[in-house]
């Protein structure tokens, strides 16, 4: 955003400062899944990874 | 040289080799480095990624694949050549698991996975920049997604 304002010429940085808040919100909730996750019990993995296929499909890939 | 830890897991003795050193931190966990990958029998494909400084600290952990069988990203170049990547092989990719007391709610985070490099044992939690892809997803509704899409694969054999 760029607006005329008395021959000088204000830029605003609404685009940047949008993109910058999304990254810190992301941020943030990354945070609050982490530590959600140290709250896991041990001792209910055994029940669940019985769904877990221990094997992946074939067509799975992964790039760098 | 073989070292013992306290870890969430109780004592380990762990080949300081196996050290996974998390540089920049893990977001909410900046101040622990020292990680290690704990993969017990009895909870496998499910791990733990321990930390070595403070024994509270261990995350649940899977690959992804066997979760979402299509995931694929891009890692930017300057983070493989930090983790010193050459090929895919080079890096273990994790997701981080949140299990709460109902089974049903288990969830997955596919946004934000570990990568590990097997070349200079350093590791990062990176942000794919996909929407595809959230910090919680049902571990429950993505198994029933792969699940159909293999069935499909198998119909089309």
């Amino acid at each position: 955003m760029v607006e005329q304002d008395n021959g000088s010429i204000k830029i605003g940085f609404e685009a940047p400062k949008d993109i910058k808040i999304y990254r810190e919100e992301v941020y943030e909730e990354i945070v609050k899944q982490n530590k959600a996750a140290l709250e896991s019990d041990v001792n209910r993995l055994g029940k669940i990874k019985t769904s877990i296929p221990k094997f992946a499909g074939k067509d799975n890939k992964q790039s760098t | 040289m073989i070292k013992e830890y306290e870890t969430k897991l109780g004592s380990v003795k762990i080949d300081t080799e196996r050290t996974i050193i998390f540089e920049y931190g893990i977001p909410g966990f900046e101040n622990l480095k020292q990680f290690v990958l704990l993969e017990p029998e009895d909870t496998y494909p499910i791990m733990w990624l321990a930390s070595l400084e403070d024994k509270n600290v261990a995350f649940p952990v899977t690959f992804p694949q066997l979760i979402r069988n299509d995931y694929q990203f891009t890692l930017p170049q300057d983070l493989t050549e930090y983790l010193e990547l050459e090929k895919p092989e080079d890096a273990i990719i994790l997701s981080i698991l949140t299990i709460p007391e109902k089974e049903d709610e288990i969830t997955i985070n596919l946004a934000a996975p570990i990568i590990i490099s097997q070349k200079n044992h350093k590791g990062a939690q990176y942000l794919i920049e996909n929407e595809e892809y959230k910090i919680r997803h049902l571990l429950k509704e993505e198994l029933e997604r792969s699940k159909a899409i293999l069935s499909v694969q198998k119909d089309g054999e």
